[in-house]
């Protein structure tokens, strides 16, 4: 389907991206180096992207921990609008959230689907400013129509609190959807955290250190 | 449920966390990230024979899903949330979380 920023098109080449960049030799030299921003190269592409949103993908799926925000900023620069980053961040992740299940479960990755005929939506965040992240967020206070009845329905936990992470990709609103979708359905409802965790077969403290022993290999500080 | 937070938090994945079967889950974790195909297969293997099928399967989706959550905070440059730093401020006093994993803070 068409996205916000990217055609169907351009969203299965940029999961096509992400898979590729599992093989990518430069991102291999890239990811052993001591800076990944000093080591010349061309990516193992394989598809029209332009050279910006290639190299993005590739640097998200395989070294992310040390993605910068000069790195994001000369990106930017590049060509590549924060809305056209945000959805490909959101496309990137979404692939890795699939292909990491079937590895986990021992299934070959799902083949992507043809895509589908039609332009962009266009829409865009208008009210999004930069404050919890290197791209322009949209706050809960400020947020309207669906935004704020995602934030109210589904994005706040039951203490109140709306986690930064969790308003990430707010700048495109229906990529923040689908990644909402993606966390009830792997993880837990924000609504449900702290809860008995009813809905899963493991506990929440067995959740909690699957969630912890991931997000500490990959080295995120978040 | 005493949960040993400085144990989760470490590298060790044989730590005793109190959590139930998590050595087994933490390898299992650590596998799907960072193991290879036979290292993969073996966890899984121990891990099924502990927890059973569904168990495994969600246990997958979380680590899955972190997987991929960790790019979004990355990529985004999110920055940690102060209400998560005080508690952890709170629950492990002088405890340095960006040294334990060997990252910056931002």
């Amino acid at each position: 389907m068409p996205g916000a920023t990217w055609t169907g098109a351009e969203r299965v080449a940029i999961a096509g991206e992400a898979r590729a960049a599992q093989v990518c030799q430069l991102c291999a030299d890239r990811k052993s180096a001591l800076s990944p921003y000093h080591v010349p190269g061309e990516h193992a592409t394989v598809t029209p992207l332009p050279l910006p949103a290639v190299d993005a993908v590739h640097r998200i799926v395989t070294d992310p921990a040390r993605l910068t925000e000069r790195w994001l900023r000369s990106t930017v620069d590049s060509g590549l609008s924060e809305p056209q980053y945000v959805e490909l961040v959101a496309v990137v992740a979404t692939l890795v959230a699939v292909d990491t299940l079937a590895l986990a479960l021992g299934v070959p990755p799902p083949a992507l689907l043809p895509p589908a005929d039609g332009r962009p939506s266009g829409h865009v965040a208008r009210e999004a400013v930069v404050h919890s992240a290197w791209v322009p967020t949209v706050s809960p206070e400020t947020a309207r129509g669906e935004l704020a009845e995602l934030y109210r329905d589904r994005l706040t936990n039951r203490w109140g609190f709306v986690g930064n992470v969790n308003r990430a990709l707010t700048l495109v609103p229906e990529e923040q959807l689908m990644m909402c979708s993606l966390l009830e359905a792997m993880y837990v409802p924000m609504a449900q955290m702290g809860g008995g965790g009813a809905l899963r077969a493991i506990a929440p403290a067995q959740i909690e250190l699957v969630a912890a022993t991931v997000s500490a290999v990959n080295g995120c500080f978040y | 449920m005493r949960v040993d937070l400085q144990a989760v938090i470490s590298g060790v994945v044989g730590a005793d966390t109190g959590v139930p079967a998590g050595a087994s889950l933490r390898r299992f974790a650590r596998a799907t990230i960072l193991g290879s195909a036979h290292e993969l297969d073996g966890a899984r293997a121990e891990l099924l024979g502990e927890i059973g099928p569904a168990a495994v399967a969600d246990a997958a989706a979380v680590a899955a899903f972190f997987n991929a959550y960790d790019r979004v905070a990355d990529a985004t440059g999110t920055i940690s949330d102060g209400p998560m730093r005080e508690s952890i401020a709170h629950l492990l006093p002088g405890f340095d979380v960006a040294a334990a994993i060997g990252v910056q803070a931002r």
